[in-house]
């Protein structure tokens, strides 16, 4: 796999907190704006997508540290890591990303499937979403 | 109508061990085999109840009805502690 | 050897909850929610097949209480096939 632009501090960064294209898109959706506000409808129109979805994973990416959610029945969320060192990691993957987005989505799908969404995903009787 | 809801409990169990251990196939998360496995355990437990309690009122299964259930939480407990990341 | 299998039930189902519930708040994925009120449930319902052994005219409603559990399982698939339609 030739991913020169990848280093393995990207790596261990999708490893950890990236577990799928779409959560990906989210992220730095919003990282491109930090003061703009998103709600879930908002995020699923712009990455065409259904806003259970989107919900699901704002509220990961901001239990994770990324986002900060103004809570309650229909949040908005914006961009606000809780660390400096997260906000460059992010800068760094969207560098990379944009130099290398094909290296990116592979690493993405090498990863093996996350237990919970599998275990989720297992009561759907009409099989996977993505 | 005791049987009819000791029949709905194992059909249920029955439902979601083949749910999970369909996807323990499809995705092959670990996890999902202990799932599976546990509601396995609970599915013969209802399913030992029907006959307990409702086809052989004068024996006394209760001992080894519990049995698949406490191995199937064991197997579960396991797997939610190491199998998920 | 019943009873330490009743109790060894009611603290796996317990802990199990436990972890689901966990789950839940990391994913907001109301299924995780679901199967950990159902755990505990069953849990209680252990509980008192220990507690009301003697009464055997009880033993139904306490099978009814587990049927509670299951129900909301079957609600829990149920809901995210609607959700997954959507």
């Amino acid at each position: 796999m030739a991913t020169p632009n990848l280093s393995p501090a990207i790596r261990r960064f999708i490893g950890e907190h990236i577990d799928s294209a779409e959560q990906l898109d989210i992220l730095l959706l919003l990282q491109r704006d930090p003061t703009k506000q998103w709600t879930a409808m908002d995020v699923s129109q712009a990455i065409y997508t259904v806003p259970a979805s989107a919900t699901m994973r704002l509220e990961i990416l901001t239990s994770a540290g990324f986002l900060a959610s103004t809570g309650g029945s229909d949040p908005g969320y914006r961009f606000d890591p809780a660390s400096d060192s997260l906000r460059q990691q992010v800068a760094e993957l969207a560098a990379a990303y944009a130099s290398d987005r094909v290296g990116v989505i592979k690493l993405i799908f090498a990863k093996p499937p996350d237990p919970l969404e599998s275990f989720s995903d297992a009561f759907r009787f009409k099989g996977k979403k993505d | 109508m005791a049987t009819l809801i000791y029949a709905l409990c194992a059909i249920t169990s029955i439902a979601c061990a083949v749910l999970l251990l369909n996807g323990f196939r499809r995705s092959g998360a670990r996890l999902l085999l202990w799932a599976g496995l546990c509601f396995a355990g609970m599915a013969l437990n209802n399913v030992l109840l029907f006959v307990d309690l409702g086809l052989t009122p004068e024996l006394d299964l209760s001992t080894y009805r519990a049995l698949p259930t406490a191995i199937g939480l064991a197997l579960l407990t396991y797997g939610l502690v190491w199998e998920v990341r | 050897m019943t009873e330490l299998l009743s109790g060894w039930i009611v603290a796996g189902y317990l802990v199990c909850g436990l972890f689901f519930i966990r789950f839940w708040k990391t994913s907001s994925d109301k299924l995780f929610l679901t199967f950990g009120v159902a755990f505990w449930v069953l849990a209680a319902q252990r509980l008192m097949l220990v507690a009301f052994a003697d009464q055997q005219g009880s033993a139904v409603y306490l099978y009814v209480v587990r049927l509670l559990a299951f129900s909301l399982i079957l609600l829990a698939i149920i809901n995210k096939n609607r959700e997954a339609a959507n």
